[in-house]
């Protein structure tokens, strides 16, 4: 059976075996229209109302008894509390932290108080309603679990109070949920100063000051209008990266008017990490880990998209990169210093560790254990790598037909695996690895100088002898299958 | 570009990434027609993942609707600047180590219990349960999610290696192990 071949036979099996019920997942997916409702048509304007209303019911209380005082601590706004995740829902608050309304800012937040009456609760139950909500309709799960709490209030102590209060009763909620949850809360003092920007946008007040303040922070790196189509888990990723750039307290001030405090971790599960992040750098520019000294790893915005921002050194030379958050893909880099880098097989393989037993005794070790010299050997390839937490050395090598594989200890020098295999091949002639990497070359139309990673490996498929020729330039992988007798292309991949 | 692929690529019919990218603005639009289209295109690719990660039929389907049903959910989040499929199966992935942590069900399958959490679709053909049964047994989860997530994406090598977080040189020492362990299996499997 061919590569080709098992590919295929692996592609059907799963076709068939893969489930073709689309009926079943648009019954979970209504339509949708639009996403976002102006924000001023929900909770402002609501407010504004209270005038008038105010007025009236007084006087009308007045008349009947004199309960005034009594109405107005039951019944005055005394705080406003927003909630955003994407859902955005406003609370407004009585001296008693009572719930006088519950308002959604836009569909998503008209899903999660569906069904609520809420009014005449306690703003702790409320906040238990809308949290728990968040999470059964999945708004708040691992993959984003940013909350924004912002609490509107005239009398700043009370609001920091009120600010503190809730936000430990959401993390509490979580907590119990077994969500790692990420808070952001802030007190602001009148939103209505921020009204252009929520009508324009729409998108909350607390939601305006976040970005404001990040951009602020980022010290002309961001404008507003980059940041307002960001969730609240990527403004708090980057939140977090440019307080920890300015300072390594977790909670701090950006500016010296604004205060946000900061709890939990903004997940990352959305992205690809930063390993992978580095290592995608790292495979961009054609050296290994080991060489790379990282200086910086952070988030950032760039294009549109999320991004790690990549900086390290390898010798003289000083690399940049922003490779896209979610996907691995190398947005933008920038290389200083040096000259062009040629990274040999040599120094990809070797390891900095002490307590190594080196390439050079890892093959002595196999080759005793095969009983064989190592004149007698060709095709000979070690590799350094690391297995479920445990370096070791893989080498493989031929003597006439016979295929040995090791795998070596790296630490102990001990054989974790000996495999030998006599091959029948069809054809005695032997074009050898030099010729075979010759091919391949001069195919993809490239000097051996301007590649690297480049690995020759001798192989038996079908009786029929093969080199697989593999090598990287900056801006391709190459892979090729030749003919170990005739020297021809049996396969050719390009990514 | 995939040159040796094209022929299988014909026969599944490939979406380039501007068209998946249309797709995706679709999913944004609430268009139900570009979901049954994505759907389609990328079901096998899901379930392949999935499959690879749980080692369990009837959760790999599960996985497979929630998959599209969260990105439905979440398809505003998506920036063009990415590919569609990556970050399909970025969420795919997700969401099968999620239900790998609330099983815990890690611990290797012998090869004869495989059968038993086997897939349940009739199309299932007594060779697909061979080859499928091979690569769920013989294969480390690495090699595995790696072979199948090359067969059925479309995905390059470098993106395999960034969604499932490992270095390249390993995406692709492992898949060449990979076909070459389930060559030798299927080869001993075959003869009679």
């Amino acid at each position: 059976m061919t590569d080709k071949e098992l590919r295929q036979r692996l592609y059907t099996a799963l076709d068939h075996a893969a489930p073709n019920d689309i009926e079943g997942v648009l019954s979970r997916c209504q339509p949708r229209t639009g996403k976002v409702v102006p924000i001023s048509s929900g909770g402002k304007k609501a407010r504004k109302k209270w005038v008038p209303a105010l007025a009236a019911a007084c006087v009308a209380l007045v008349i009947a008894g004199g309960g005034f005082q009594y109405y107005m601590q039951n019944n005055t706004v005394a705080s406003i509390v927003l909630l955003d995740v994407n859902p955005s829902v406003e609370l407004t608050v009585n001296q008693k932290e009572k719930v006088l309304s519950a308002t959604p800012a836009n569909e998503d937040a008209a899903v999660i108080l569906d069904g609520m009456d809420l009014r005449g609760a306690h703003v702790d139950v409320a906040m238990n309603a809308i949290v728990g909500s968040l999470l059964q309709h999945g708004f708040v799960d691992e993959l984003a679990n940013s909350i924004l709490i912002t609490v509107e209030d005239t009398n700043a102590e009370r609001g920091a109070q009120l600010q503190q209060d809730l936000t430990a009763q959401a993390d509490a909620i979580l907590s119990s949920a077994q969500v790692h949850g990420a808070i952001l809360s802030q007190t602001i003092q009148d939103s209505q100063l921020l009204q252009q920007q929520t009508e324009t946008y729409g998108i909350s007040a607390g939601k305006v000051v976040l970005i404001q303040t990040i951009v602020d922070a980022s010290g002309g790196l961001y404008t507003f209008e980059e940041l307002v189509g960001l969730s609240i888990n990527e403004l708090n990723l980057l939140y977090t990266s440019l307080t920890t750039q300015n300072s390594n307290q977790q909670t701090q001030p950006t500016t010296p008017s604004h205060t946000i405090q900061s709890s939990g971790e903004a997940s990352v599960q959305a992205y690809i990490g930063t390993e992978a992040a580095q290592a995608a750098a790292f495979a961009h520019a054609g050296v290994s880990s080991s060489d790379a000294m990282v200086l910086e790893v952070d988030y950032d915005y760039e294009n549109g998209c999320m991004v790690y921002e990549i900086e390290f050194v390898v010798g003289s030379v000083k690399y940049e990169y922003d490779i896209d958050a979610a996907t691995g893909a190398v947005i933008k880099y920038q290389r200083e210093g040096g000259d062009t880098p040629t990274i040999s097989q040599n120094q990809t393989q070797t390891g900095t560790a002490t307590t190594e037993i080196g390439e050079e005794q890892a093959k002595s070790i196999a080759f005793s254990h095969a009983g064989v010299s190592a004149s007698e050997v060709s095709s000979l390839r070690v590799e350094r790598d690391l297995d479920d937490g445990r370096l070791e050395y893989e080498v493989s090598f031929w003597v006439g037909d016979t295929e040995y594989e090791y795998t070596i200890d790296a630490a102990s020098g001990g054989v974790y695996k000996s495999e030998s295999k006599s091959h029948t091949v069809s054809s005695t002639s032997d074009i050898g690895e030099g010729q075979a990497k010759s091919v391949a070359l001069t195919h993809a139309g490239l000097a051996e100088s301007e590649v690297f990673d480049l690995k020759v490996k001798r192989d038996v498929d079908d009786n029929r002898l093969e080199y697989e020729v593999e090598f990287k330039t900056s801006y391709a992988e190459y892979e090729y299958k030749i003919d170990g007798a005739t020297g021809s292309i049996l396969e050719f991949e390009q990514d | 570009m995939l040159m040796i692929l094209a022929a299988i690529e014909e026969e599944y019919g490939k979406l380039n990434t501007s068209e998946l990218e249309d797709l995706m603005q679709g999913l944004v639009r609430g268009d139900q027609e570009a979901l049954s289209q994505l759907y389609h295109y990328a079901r096998t690719a899901v379930y392949g993942l999935a499959l690879s990660i749980v080692r369990n039929g009837h959760d790999a389907d599960d996985i497979t609707q929630d998959t599209f049903v969260r990105a439905w959910e979440k398809a505003e989040q998506y920036r063009p600047q990415g590919t569609p499929m990556a970050w399909l199966l970025s969420i795919t992935r997700n969401l099968a180590l999620m239900k790998l942590r609330e099983q815990k069900r890690t611990q290797d399958l012998p090869p004869e219990d495989w059968a038993q959490f086997s897939v349940a679709s009739h199309d299932v053909t007594t060779e697909d349960r061979t080859v499928l049964g091979a690569a769920m047994t013989i294969l480390s989860d690495e090699e595995r999610q790696i072979i199948l997530l090359h067969v059925t994406s479309g995905l390059k090598h470098r993106e395999i290696a960034s969604l499932l977080e490992l270095p390249l040189s390993t995406v692709l020492s492992k898949y060449h192990r990979a076909l070459k362990k389930l060559k030798e299996k299927l080869k001993g499997d075959d003869t009679p």
